[in-house]
């Protein structure tokens, strides 16, 4: 039995494109560690425009009970009617722990139930932690530039609300258990939105941020205009990474300043960088020599680059890259 | 005595390399290869206020004091040092006007040059004759109520951009005192011509021209001060030039510091960065001796002359030194980055070649150390 | 001012939430120190050094403040320090002049962009120790009109609740706002919390991760992120926004605007000049509270060496190329 007297977890889960989003479901595993080391119960919360099989998928993820929510008003006031929901909800059952992936979506409805609860919240936790003998609960996160394991108590009255980072736990998964799937109404009708939706338009995925991408694709002086870096960007997309530069290219209007990597640029980190038509000098490598992973790829067999590369490729990046594009696009679509 | 920068200096500094990193820095390469004068990032520095720091408030500019200035000036070369160059010697008008000229030609000209609508400029020396006034033959014959001009001026930086100049000729052909003036010559006087652009080996994209007068009418509400009086005005003007020149030499060696420190600490050779290597810090340590020193140098110097106190020493040796330190830091430099800085593949040839000038420029540092030595002898 | 074109006046406030981590030091006693070194070992940032006469010594500007070593310390030598003349301590090193954040930049320019076209006033808010009015200032020559700096060692140790009832006592000060608009996070922590509270207390429209603003639809226009979809909503004033990157692009710092603001000074507003309507600050107001922190094992530099390189026909090497990315399990 949990010393911290919370006899329910409350999961605040999202979806994407009808599916379960990845970051719900290491939010589902995170929980089941909780509910095995402290014996509560885990309700999910799942607000709708989804169709009763996601409902079902979920709840064969581990939970109890998932609580689904149909309004009408959900499409047009997405974040008034999902909050209404959890609030009406959190009040039946009291749930001593609230828990949101920290997505966008997540840390939003996170920030918007803390704030209308008047509570505190923690915020991309990696863990918990008990202290028994002072009935307390720990979160557990990394700070100080991401250098320190920081432990902060959930000092207020609950419900404690906090959300999870992402790609920490693994995705729950299938179980041959299932839990009820409860559909829920408002008891009301909400008459007050401060925000609704005008429009909804088109969006290509975001690239990752250059300098916490794990995949980074860089172009030099060999990439040769403008569009050579449109190819190279399809291959970003394709990897979900980021794309970089040199200097000659930003001296050559090719792209812009904001990318380039080296020492008066961005330093990168990620787990795996490809290098297309870059000689390797040292202003270039010093921002990136500890990566991950290193391909180069360049014609010039004597570039200095390559006593880098983990992998190096001897060839036009002109005629490699686009077979590269190619072939992994038939990888994903299998 | 306080050798801070005030808050406020820190603040334009930082404002001046802000913009600098945005807008002269990425292009300065290019133009000094293309040899194009860099109209756009005049314009940009224009609607900006940087052509007019030195213009008072009254007449549209910042009126900002003389270090805020030097401060301003050393950002710009550190960036581009041909930039620095058109912006000193547009300044050198701008502060022989406002020195010597009267309230009507402050008011006329002064508005125009604080926006950059007008560049300005600067003419002194001529070809046959170099740095001695006595012998120069540009002459400017008294009419009644104007004056008629022959003869050149060579080696005229902003030629060919540049609308307003501040011109030193002789009015009488013995020579005395009292035998000199200075106008304000605007390019569309009818017998002014400028002559074809030098290709120099540094400062590639800045115009430097000779400048041809026939029969050319300056009128009298264009003579700068009392009539004769040019010589000992056009002196203070050029202190006031040296002192600045030497600034734009300290950024050069500023910028030359900063790459090789940055590709020393990087470029690894037998297991360690090169800036481990005694010989490699010698160079760095004695680069930034001769810089900082010629700092202090130019800095005082410009003091000086805000303050109304005689640079008869210090603008010299300032420009001296500067031009000294620039280069020797162009070479370090140089050295330090090998092929890599011998290619044009990185700033450091440019520097190399525009830091050259500087000693080079408003009467090279033989004739300084002449000079100063004369002075010498009468203060000591 | 208001707007010629529109007639229009918005009080908008910029929130910034500057360098918090810096904002404490380890103060080593040397008369119980030891010199056993183990707090240099643990410090991720190698701050401690060894004095002449052996015991160990902790710059303040270097210091990040985290705490780390005081549980280690045998001798319990460490202590941790929050203030320095009585005032909220920053390090001089660490913390450089400026607007650091670059999101700071951009939710200044969406509050001056929006002043511009609208009309109407722009103040711009920090918290913390009175290093950051550089930072301040340099917002005012960027163009905005009023510098405020909250500054009073009692804000200290505030959570992000408690840091909204000090954010929500200053915008009461000011007779309240149209427009509050933060950064959407900044290397020590994320604003769009504190903003959520304030927002939810004031009666204001919340909306967080903002990637574009615009006047429109009776209030302002935002577009956001849903998915794979951007959504466009209208929001109602008041409203508080936090800005995503790549909103705006910032305006640079001018010479003329400097010129301007020489003789402007930042406001400096204590605990006593606050209401905070009966809410507590500093630790007493805090949800949740920091307990420990610890380390972890030192990374070591990897020396490189030469792979495979390989040559051939492009298939034949983006083949092997492929072949290697699913053995990386990138693909």
């Amino acid at each position: 039995m949990s010393d911290t007297g919370i006899r329910e977890i409350l999961l605040v889960v999202e979806e994407n494109s009808g599916e379960l989003a990845d970051i719900s479901k290491q939010l589902v595993s995170a929980a089941l560690k909780l509910r095995n080391e402290w014996g509560c119960e885990i309700s999910a919360f799942l607000p709708a425009g989804i169709d009763e099989r996601t409902a079902m998928t979920l709840a064969k993820l581990g939970p109890e009970i998932v609580y689904r929510l149909d309004h009408p008003l959900m499409k047009e006031h997405p974040h008034e009617v999902t909050l209404q929901g959890l609030l009406c909800l959190q009040e039946e059952i009291d749930a001593g722990l609230i828990l949101f992936g920290a997505s966008e979506w997540g840390t939003d409805m996170a920030a918007r139930t803390a704030a209308r609860l008047g509570t505190g919240l923690l915020h991309e936790l990696i863990g918990f932690d008990l202290e028994p003998e002072n009935e307390a609960l720990l979160g557990i996160f990394m700070g100080f530039e991401d250098q320190l394991v920081c432990k902060a108590q959930f000092n207020g009255s609950k419900p404690f609300i906090a959300t999870v980072k992402p790609k920490v736990f693994d995705p729950a998964s299938e179980t041959d258990r299932a839990g009820r799937v409860k559909t829920i109404k408002l008891p009301f009708d909400i008459v007050e939105f401060k925000s609704s939706i005008t429009q909804i338009l088109p969006s290509p995925a975001d690239m990752p941020d250059l300098e916490s991408a794990e995949v980074v694709i860089a172009g030099g002086q060999g990439v040769g205009g403008e569009e050579g870096f449109a190819v190279l960007e399809n291959l970003a997309r394709l990897l979900g990474g980021a794309i970089g530069c040199t200097l000659p290219p930003v001296e050559q209007g090719w792209i812009d300043r904001e990318l380039m990597i080296g020492s008066t640029g961005k330093t990168v980190r990620p787990g795996l960088y490809i290098g297309c038509g870059i000689h390797g000098d040292v202003y270039h490598t010093s921002g990136m020599d500890e990566s991950g992973r290193i391909v180069v790829i360049n014609d010039d067999e004597k570039a200095p680059f390559f006593d880098l590369a983990t992998c190096g490729l001897i060839g036009d990046l002109h005629e490699i890259v686009p077979r590269l594009i190619e072939e992994i696009r038939d990888q994903i679509g299998s | 005595m306080d050798f801070a920068y005030t808050e406020n200096m820190e603040m334009y500094k930082k404002i001046a390399r802000d913009f600098c990193d945005r807008h002269v820095a990425p292009t300065a390469g290019e133009y000094d290869k293309s040899r194009e004068f860099p109209y756009e990032v005049l314009e940009k520095m224009g609607k900006e206020g940087f052509m007019g720091i030195n213009v008072p408030k009254e007449y549209g500019g910042l009126g900002l004091d003389y270090l805020t200035n030097a401060v301003i000036v050393e950002e710009l070369a550190r960036a581009s040092a041909t930039i620095a160059l058109i912006h000193q010697v547009h300044r050198v008008c701008i502060n022989h006007l406002i020195t010597f000229g009267s309230d009507e030609q402050k008011q006329r000209f002064l508005p125009g040059l604080a926006t950059g609508q007008h560049l300005g400029g600067f003419c002194f020396t001529e070809n046959q004759t170099a740095s001695d006034p006595m012998d120069f033959t540009c002459f400017a014959e008294r009419k009644n109520d104007h004056y008629v001009v022959n003869g050149a001026k060579g080696w005229v930086t902003n030629s060919v951009a540049g609308t307003v100049f501040v011109v030193f000729m002789r009015i009488a052909k013995e020579n005395g005192r009292n035998s000199f003036n200075n106008f304000l010559v605007e390019k569309d006087f009818p017998g002014f011509s400028v002559g074809p652009r030098y290709r120099t080996v540094g400062f590639c994209a800045s115009t430097t021209c000779d400048f041809k007068f026939k029969d050319m009418k300056v009128p009298m509400e264009n003579r700068l001060g009392e009539e004769g009086g040019g010589l000992a005005h056009i002196g203070r003007t050029i202190h006031w030039g040296q002192a600045y020149l030497g600034v734009i030499g300290v950024g050069i060696g500023e910028a030359c510091l900063e790459q090789a420190a940055k590709y020393a600490k990087q470029r690894v050779i037998s297991g360690n960065p090169i800036i481990k290597y005694q010989l490699i810090a010698q160079k760095l340590a004695d680069m930034f001796i001769e810089i900082e020193s010629a700092r202090m140098l130019c800095h005082k110097a410009v003091w000086m002359i805000e303050n109304g106190i005689n640079p008869v020493l210090h603008s010299r040796a300032a420009k001296v030194a500067a031009g000294e330190a620039c280069m020797k830091a162009a070479v370090e430099a140089l050295e330090i980055m090998g092929s890599a800085g011998y290619s044009d593949e990185y700033p450091v040839e440019r520097y190399f070649r525009d830091a050259k000038f500087i000693a080079v420029g408003l009467g090279p540092a033989e004739i300084q150390r002449i000079n100063m030595g004369r002075a010498i002898e009468k203060i000591y | 001012m208001v707007s010629e074109k529109t007639g229009t006046s918005l009080n908008i406030v910029v929130y910034l939430k500057l360098e918090k981590d810096y904002q404490a030091y380890a103060e080593v006693d040397q008369s119980t120190c030891e010199g056993c070194g183990i707090c240099a070992k643990i410090c991720p940032f190698e701050v401690p050094s060894m004095r002449v006469d052996e015991t160990v010594e902790i710059l303040p500007e270097k210091c990040r403040g985290c705490g780390a070593c005081v549980p280690y310390c045998k001798t319990n030598s460490i202590r941790m320090q929050y203030t320095l003349n009585n005032e909220p301590y920053s390090s001089t090193e660490l913390v450089s002049v400026g607007l650091r954040n670059p999101l700071d930049k951009n939710a200044i320019e969406a509050g001056l962009a929006l002043r511009d076209e609208l009309g109407g006033k722009v103040w711009v808010l920090a918290e913390g120790s009175p290093r950051f009015e550089e930072s301040l200032r340099e917002a005012l020559v960027m163009g905005a009109d009023e510098g405020i700096l909250l500054c009073d060692p009692k804000f200290m140790g505030s959570d992000h609740l408690a840091s909204s009832f000090i954010i929500e006592g200053a915008l009461n000060n000011l007779g309240g706002c149209d427009l509050l608009i933060a950064p959407q996070r900044t290397s020590c922590g994320e604003p769009l919390f504190c903003v959520a509270w304030v927002a939810e207390r004031l009666g204001m429209t919340y909306m967080p991760f903002v990637r574009s603003i615009e006047p429109g639809g009776g209030g302002v226009l935002v577009r956001r992120k849903w998915g794979e979809k951007m959504l466009e909503l209208s929001v109602s004033l008041p409203a508080a926004l936090t800005v995503e990157r790549g909103i705006n692009k910032p305006r640079g710092l001018s010479l003329m605007a400097a010129a301007r603001v020489m003789g402007k000074t930042v406001s400096r507003w204590s605990s006593e000049d606050l209401d905070f309507g009966g809410n507590r600050i500093g630790e007493a107001g805090s949800q949740v509270r920091l307990r420990m922190v610890e380390a972890l094992p030192k990374r070591r530099r990897k020396k490189r060496k030469r792979g495979e390189i390989l040559k051939g026909s492009p298939e034949v090497l983006a083949g092997t190329l492929i072949e290697r990315l699913k053995e990386w399990q990138i693909l």
